[in-house]
């Protein structure tokens, strides 16, 4: 029982990193309907500055991850600004799929020339990642605790912008309907920006708590953005609930099949999971299918 | 302006519209320059790995131009067809001691099925999800790749065997560039083959407006997933000779990050043209040789390249070429004084050999409507509306706005979901086919906001409407089979003439966006019409036109009609041009029939009165 308790917990930690992107990313796809390939390096290089600012340059740990989220926001910034707003005009989305693709090619070789390709590990000050409680038979680790703690206050965040302030209100109405947003007088380019900085403050935050828990490679948070990715489109890509339920689904999913499944088939089950789904219920698993198509 | 005296001519001579051929200059180009490549690989094989690696990418880049270039799917998986080629190429060499014979068939076929695998959530998904799915599948591909130790060796790898071809061992080096050329010229021939037939043309429609290619009749499913078939299969060959270059196989080497530069690579060349996968080869194999300090930077030169020629010059280095040849042409001459050269008219054209056997003295286009519903939410956009129509008549469909016009004809054509009812077609019940197929029973419409395709010269949106009637194959296309040329011939005169009914054969080599609205609908019209419908549904084919200009357009559309003996069906606003065109005409308000009758009869019914034309 204890066993499978500890399998659900590990599958839990897990699906908080895939819910936080998948959140991160529906964010994006539901207000402005551009799909961000760059997120998983962008939320990468964050991790990165943090824990590089805090281990070889003795900045303070809570300091670094202050500074790595100002540039994370303030990167995102400018990279929306720069690359996705010119082309927003056009109105057509391959381009900015496109252009999201280079920025990616871009931000992942900045990082692979500035830290080198080889894999590190990295403390939390404190060692808080090598404190281990046994609760009978449970081993509970202290670092995978303050991953649940970030996610949910997180989360709580996320929601209260969504709910309770005028970008949230914006955003939600960009999602229901673009054209009646504008000519409601909301400005798409600030909700848009907003919203991209957001979403990256996100993936920073993710990437900032999951690398002691992953080993820190340059491209470590690619394999989380793919599954962030599986978790939307479980959610049905255009539901903020719908994504974390998936993350966390996901998460399960895939601790259960690698505790009883072949190793080829545990690596597969992403994508065995997104065809299942995009044939089954194209829509999601918790949305109800809506729209047609306008011809 | 030729003489307006001879009429012994046909509309696509006297327009001077080309003709397509077996040999085109881009081939006698291409060849040249494959051909010189073939002579130096000898003089200059310190390159030799240079210019197999950009043989290479040009090939992997021939075969996106099939799925991303032509049918538009975004796919960021087509390093697993790659792979697929070169681990297929390792185990034949190694375990059975096969060569190239042997290879190059297997990896084409397994890759096939692969694609049209692969191929599948495109049904589904948008090109957004569908660039992530494939995306998810190039990560999961590698991994499953290591954990498949049998076949791909596992972490560690597999060697690739002799090269061989019928026994025969070559040497690598130049003679492996020599081979790769001729495979090269073979794949660039296969992909020309499309962009010219009937295959390349739907896939070029499907990409614009995937709504209109179903409406005009074609398989869109199937050529969707087809694209990757065929995608996949030729980049399954170029694994094959990237299997006898490198000598041996790492399923690391074909992640995520080969997938992206792939595609990058022919984004940068230009994504719709076969010289744009050579240019795209060229930059991304050829700009690490000149430096090392080049290589450590390569990666930020490749997404940089593409940030700012997705910013200033969206069809790569080829589009900014042809942009520039454009401008030195036109600093030349006055463009426009070429561009609208006007075409004599023949008297008429449906008197023309291609046109004439169109015409039928046995109406058709009977459409029996019943109990049509289509609701969206709680809303009853249609509400059971029953009616039918006689064989050859022109029917007008009038009503105020949100009366359920449009949305009535998208149940017909099975272009909105949730339709209830029963649709005759001359007899035949077409209520359960999907949209091509209702469309192939012959249905033609037009649509409201002009479906048009962009990228697409008018000429061309005739021939999309004539692909039923190519019924050449898709493996005879691949070659270019003499009855290929014939059928694309006689397709190409019935074209002309068409367009010069439509008044329209002076811009046919105009890309659609650029013409001015009339005459964009026109189009519109001229593509349902190329079907051959046995009845037409025109939705609002006058809106936004000048009533004379609609007229004359009305006219035009009449008399074709009357030509091949076709039903009309037209929704319009303007009261009078119904009332004028039409036989009878039907009534639509809230989604109900209030009136059906002769136009007399319903421009004097009170409800009618009251519902539409107000007080």
């Amino acid at each position: 029982m204890v066993e499978y308790i500890q399998i659900a917990w590990q599958g839990l930690v897990s699906g908080f990193a895939y819910a936080l992107i998948g959140l991160a990313l529906v964010m994006v796809y539901k207000t402005a309907r551009i799909l961000n390939f760059a997120a998983g390096t962008m939320a990468g290089i964050s991790g990165f500055l943090a824990h590089w600012w805090a281990a070889e340059q003795d900045m303070p740990f809570g300091v670094a991850i202050l500074f790595a989220m100002i540039m994370t926001g303030a990167g995102t910034y400018v990279v929306e600004r720069l690359t996705v707003r010119p082309l927003v005009k056009l109105g057509d989305f391959l381009p900015i799929v496109i252009m999201t693709l280079g920025v990616e090619e871009f931000l992942a070789n900045v990082s692979l020339l500035w830290w080198g390709g080889t894999a590190r590990r990295y403390r939390v000050p404190g060692d808080i990642d090598r404190i281990n409680w046994l609760i009978g038979d449970f081993r509970l680790n202290a670092w995978h605790l303050v991953v649940a703690i970030t996610t949910f206050v997180t989360l709580s965040i996320v929601g209260y912008i969504i709910n309770q302030t005028e970008l949230g209100l914006g955003m939600k109405a960009f999602a229901e309907d673009q054209d009646a947003a504008k000519l409601m007088g909301i400005k798409e380019s600030t909700v848009s920006i907003w919203t991209w900085v957001l979403s990256a403050l996100v993936g920073g935050v993710t990437g900032i708590v999951f690398a002691p828990v992953l080993f820190l490679q340059q491209d470590y948070m690619n394999i989380i953005f793919i599954k962030g990715f599986v978790a939307a489109i479980l959610g049905g890509f255009l539901s903020l609930s719908g994504g974390v339920a998936g993350g966390l689904l996901l998460g399960e999913l895939e601790a259960f099949t690698i505790k009883w499944a072949p190793r080829e088939f545990a690596a597969a089950l992403p994508v065995v999971i997104v065809f299942i789904v995009l044939l089954i219920r194209p829509h999601g698993l918790f949305t109800r299918e809506k729209g047609h198509e306008r011809v | 302006m030729s003489d307006l005296t001879d009429n012994s001519t046909t509309a696509l001579e006297r327009a001077k519209i080309p003709l397509p051929k077996f040999l085109k200059k881009n081939h006698y180009f291409g060849f040249l320059g494959i051909l010189l490549v073939y002579l130096l690989a000898g003089t200059y094989s310190e390159y030799s790995q240079t210019i197999m690696n950009t043989i290479i990418f040009a090939i992997i880049g021939a075969s996106l131009i099939v799925v991303f270039g032509m049918a538009g799917q975004l796919t960021l998986g087509h390093t697993i067809f790659v792979a697929a080629g070169v681990f297929l190429s390792a185990n034949i060499t190694t375990v059975w001691t096969r060569g190239l014979e042997t290879e190059i068939p297997i990896a084409f076929g397994v890759a096939f099925l692969l694609g049209l695998i692969v191929g599948f959530p495109s049904l589904r998904v948008n090109e957004l999800y569908l660039a992530l799915a494939t995306f998810a599948v190039a990560f999961v591909g590698v991994q499953v790749l290591f954990e498949w130790k049998q076949f791909s060796g596992g972490g560690s790898g597999k060697p690739v065997g002799k090269l061989e071809l019928f026994g025969y061992e070559f040497s690598r080096g130049p003679t492996l560039v020599r081979i790769a050329l001729i495979l090269m010229l073979i794949t660039f021939w296969v992909v020309g083959n499309y962009q010219d037939g009937r295959t390349g043309r739907s896939w070029n429609a499907l990409r614009t407006s995937e709504t209109a290619a179903r409406a005009a009749g074609l398989p869109v499913a199937w050529l969707k997933i087809l694209c990757f078939g065929i995608g996949g299969g030729l980049a399954a060959i170029g694994g094959v000779l990237y299997a006898h270059t490198l000598r041996y196989a790492i399923p690391e080497n074909y992640g995520v990050a080969l997938s992206i530069i792939v595609v990058l690579a022919l984004i940068i060349g230009g994504k719709h043209r076969l010289m744009g996968a050579v240019l795209g080869a060229v930059f991304v194999k050829w700009l690490p040789e000149l430096s090392r300090d080049v290589q450590e930077y390569e990666g930020l030169i490749y997404g940089g390249t593409l940030i700012i020629l997705t910013l200033i010059a969206p069809d790569g280095l080829v589009g900014m070429f042809e942009w520039l040849g454009e401008r030195i042409k036109n600093l030349k001459g006055d463009p426009q004084a070429e561009r609208f050269s006007s075409v004599a008219k023949e008297t008429s054209p449906l008197e023309s050999q291609f046109l004439a056997p169109l015409s039928s003295s046995d109406p058709k286009g009977s459409l029996i409507v019943r109990d049509a519903a289509v609701a969206f939410g709680g809303v009853k956009a249609v509400d059971g509306v029953s009616f039918e129509i006689p064989a050859g008549g022109v029917t007008g469909l009038i009503g105020s706005n949100g009366a359920g016009k449009t949305t009535l004809f998208n149940a017909i054509t099975g272009h909105v979901k949730g339709a209830t009812g029963q649709f005759i077609l001359d007899g035949e019940e077409i209520s359960q086919k999907p949209i091509h197929n209702r469309a192939l029973s012959g249905l033609g419409r037009t649509f409201q906001n002009l479906n048009l395709h962009d990228d697409l010269n008018v000429l061309e949106h005739a021939l999309l409407g004539l692909d039923r009637n190519m019924k050449y194959g898709r493996i005879a296309e691949s070659f270019r089979m003499p009855w290929v040329l014939r059928e694309e011939k006689k397709a190409h005169y019935v074209a002309a003439e068409l367009l010069d009914h439509m008044d329209l054969l002076e811009y046919w080599n105009e890309k659609v966006e650029d013409l001015p609205y009339g005459l964009q609908k026109r189009v519109d019209v001229v593509r349902a019409l190329a079907t051959n419908p046995s009845i037409l549904l025109l939705d609002e084919p006058a809106a936004g036109l000048p009533t004379a200009e609609a007229l004359e357009m009305m006219k035009k559309v009449q008399e074709y009609a009357n030509h091949i003996s076709a039903g009309v069906l037209i929704i319009e606003h303007n009261v009078e041009l119904v009332a004028d065109v039409s036989d009878r005409i039907i009534v639509l308000d809230a989604g109900k029939t209030i009136a059906d009758g002769t136009p007399e009869e319903v421009t004097r019914n009170e409800q009618v009165i009251a519902a539409y034309l107000g007080t």
